[in-house]
């Protein structure tokens, strides 16, 4: 199975992050190149780290709660910028 | 000098500020360093507080603590962001240069902290490490070897658990031993890259795989928790139970102690100016002083309950759970997921909803929180709302079962909501242009909220609220009680004597501004003192209309003079001014405290003037046309 975004996933799966790319986004209007890119990286995102999807919103699955490998806290993040990380489906 | 010195700290003050993730246990630390020797000032120029502490150390060095905001990095998108790095790089005019970092770590998540102690040291500070929430890790069966951490990082590093104060006297000792050898070394911090970013990931990786001995188990009752509480169905009831609580609580439950205080300000009032029949300087000390000074302290209990909420909400965890739920919503209107707890409090009243911002961290989510938060209706326009509908709205039932006077009521809520949305959108798009923020917030596990850490963080609020929105607010008074004494009436006058002062005359000499919206020189005088607080413009009405009595008699003797001498349309075009003016001084002062300039609190007068305006203009023109 190849990479698929994050925001395409249901709550329970699990998989490896491949690529972390803002420039497959839509572009945002005043955020500043990098920027989301910047922020998911400082949260924790990085390749090769595991995915969980926890939680998923009420509406439209948005937003997203994830847990980064073995952390002890779970991150939030919306759609938008879930559809940033790619992974590799365990 | 001292004669031991190396030419570095001995007697001098060591500045010492305190960085971390959020999350990490930082205030608790803040708080096990300091204790209450605390102190709360403002930034010039950002919303964000300026938290100083002090302690003393065994070898006599005194120390200033700085508390910065919770951060993952040193890159900063906003005024507010960019206090934690100009204190560090000492770029602050009000701060002096720094001498120390302690930066705090939460040891159940390393790598996210690891990564913030990697950037600072490009600062070339000396810098302490503090690996917080020890207990949890060692129960959760993480191992990490310290001392090689010590030696991988270049730094000490300090367990801790602030919040049982485990780990504090250690922390000082070491205070103490590095202080005299710290030096400061080139500052090499530049803003990282997308990929410096991903190097310090990797950086951080080599560390954990040779410190971290063995890896902890996840927190399983904190994710069984997280299956009800984020559920779709019970998630949304238990919020909802919460904020019903919540409202409950600031609505119902602090209006008792409020009352209670209100008839006590009333009482001395009455006692002071009798005392001294006639006298300018009784009526100076009741009516201006004792009256302004009632009028801060009635907004402690609100103020005391919904910091008690937000702090419990805040500590056990639940508060990002909130905003997760929330995020839809609130997004919808650009507003921030955060917001809803503000916005509740509004409802009670705007002065505890505007401090309760504080919960949202981005600087333009809060700022547009702020601005729309008097249009929700607080419990202060009851009184006006309660006289005019029941003197113009006919008793009847709609539908066979509806009031029509609860229907109008009700409508006035909705309107304030539904605009509030409105104004929010508009904001969003008229001053931050195009700053949509990609919003990514952390879930921490959950955590038992510790009473004296509960304690310590409840008296800030109140605190910082009396001692500076409190000063704003009694000057204020004590200026409108003059406008409304000066000049004096007459020794031969017959109308009542505000009509004769400076309320008088400009509610006359504004009528004609306000004469297509239906209203008289006397409900323009009202309006003037009723600036004071909402509910005042009912007593204020009695004054001009020169009544007198008991407050409820007031106003039964009010709503049948009211109906001879006003118009309906005049009466409805009232009420939609109530709905959107700015009546209240004291939420444009709590604004102008929390905000830290005048900007917003005029932005905030000036389109809710607007708004009324055109609102009332409106309904007036409307009713006039068709009834």
């Amino acid at each position: 199975m190849g990479a698929i975004a994050l925001d395409k996933l249901n709550k329970g799966d699990r998989g490896i992050i491949t690529k972390i790319d803002e420039t497959v986004l839509p572009q945002s209007p005043g955020l500043a190149k990098g920027e989301i890119e910047s922020r998911l990286l400082e949260m924790g995102f990085i390749e090769g780290a595991r995915l969980t999807v926890m939680h998923l919103g009420m509406i439209n699955h948005d937003p997203i709660a994830v847990r980064i490998n073995n952390s002890s806290s779970i991150i939030a993040l919306r759609k938008n910028e879930a559809g940033a990380i790619m992974l590799e489906v365990a | 000098m001292q004669p031991h010195s190396t030419g570095i700290k001995t007697d001098k003050t060591i500045k010492i500020a305190l960085v971390g993730n959020p999350n990490c246990g930082k205030t608790a630390l803040f708080n096990a360093l300091t204790g209450s020797k605390q102190r709360v000032a403002n930034y010039a120029g950002v919303t964000v507080e300026k938290k100083h502490g002090y302690f003393i150390t065994p070898k006599h060095h005194t120390c200033t603590l700085i508390d910065l905001p919770g951060t993952y990095s040193l890159r900063s998108r906003s005024p507010d962001e960019k206090i934690t790095r100009d204190i560090i790089f000492g770029e602050f005019n009000d701060e002096a240069q720094i001498d120390l970092v302690l930066c705090i770590l939460d040891a159940t998540n390393l790598s996210n902290g690891l990564r913030l102690v990697l950037e600072l040291q490009k600062s070339g500070h000396p810098i302490l490490v503090a690996i917080n929430m020890m207990d949890i890790a060692k129960r959760k069966g993480y191992i990490y070897d310290l001392s090689l951490l010590e030696q991988e990082l270049g730094c000490r590093v300090i367990p801790t658990t602030a919040i049982k104060k485990v780990g504090i006297t250690k922390l000082v000792n070491v205070i103490d031993e590095v202080m005299p050898i710290a030096s400061k070394s080139i500052n090499s911090w530049s803003e990282s890259s997308i990929y410096e970013t991903r190097e310090y990931h990797a950086q951080v990786a080599q560390i954990l795989n040779k410190v971290k001995l063995s890896e902890g188990a996840l927190p399983k009752v904190s994710d069984r928790i997280d299956q009800v509480i984020l559920h779709p169905v019970w998630g949304i009831l238990i919020l909802l139970t919460v904020l019903f609580l919540l409202f409950q609580a600031v609505f119902t439950w602090s209006v008792i102690p409020q009352n209670m205080m209100q008839d006590w300000v009333a009482k001395l009032q009455e006692h002071v100016v009798s005392m001294m029949p006639g006298s300018l300087f009784g009526s100076l000390l009741g009516n201006g002083i004792i009256a302004g000074v009632g009028a801060v302290v009635v907004f402690l209990p609100q103020i005391l309950t919904i910091s008690l909420f937000i702090i419990l909400l805040e500590d056990s965890g639940y508060m990002a759970r909130a905003a997760f739920l929330m995020d839809k919503f609130m997004g919808a209107a650009g507003l921030h997921g955060r917001a809803f707890i503000p916005l509740l409090s509004s409802f009670a009243c705007a002065i505890p909803g505007i401090m309760a911002t504080r919960v949202i961290e981005n600087r333009r989510d809060r700022l547009v929180t702020i601005l729309i938060s008097p249009l929700m209706t607080c419990s202060a326009r009851l009184p006006i709302y309660t006289l005019l509908i029941s003197a113009f709205i006919p008793a009847k039932k709609v539908l066979g079962w509806l009031s029509l006077q609860g229907l109008v009521m009700f409508g006035l809520y909705f309107t304030g909501i539904v605009f509030a949305l409105l104004m929010a959108f508009v904001f969003k798009h008229f001053f931050f242009k195009g700053e949509r923020q990609p919003s990514i917030l952390e879930l921490p596990s959950y955590k038992l909220p510790m009473l004296k850490n509960v304690l310590i963080e409840l008296i800030k609020p109140a605190k910082s609220f009396l001692k500076r929105a409190g000063t704003i607010i009694v000057s204020i008074m004590i200026i409108l009680w003059f406008l409304s004494t000066f000049p004096q009436a007459p020794s031969h006058a017959t109308d009542p004597a505000i009509n004769y002062s400076f309320v008088g005359i400009v509610g006359k000499f504004l009528a004609p501004f306000f004469a297509p919206i239906g209203f008289s020189w006397q409900i323009v005088a009202a309006l003037i003192p009723g600036m004071a607080a909402r509910e005042v413009a009912v007593s204020a009405l009695g004054t001009i209309y020169a009544l007198s009595g008991e407050e409820d008699a007031l106003r039964q003797s009010l709503s049948v003079l009211l109906q001879h001498s006003w118009t309906l349309a005049t009466a409805l075009a009232l009420i939609t001014w109530y709905v959107f003016a700015p009546q209240c001084i004291s939420t444009l002062a709590v604004a102008k405290r929390e905000t830290n300039s005048w900007k917003w609190p005029i932005i905030m007068f000036s389109y809710q003037i607007l708004l009324a305006y055109i609102m009332s203009f409106i309904v007036y023109r409307t009713a006039l046309a068709i009834l």
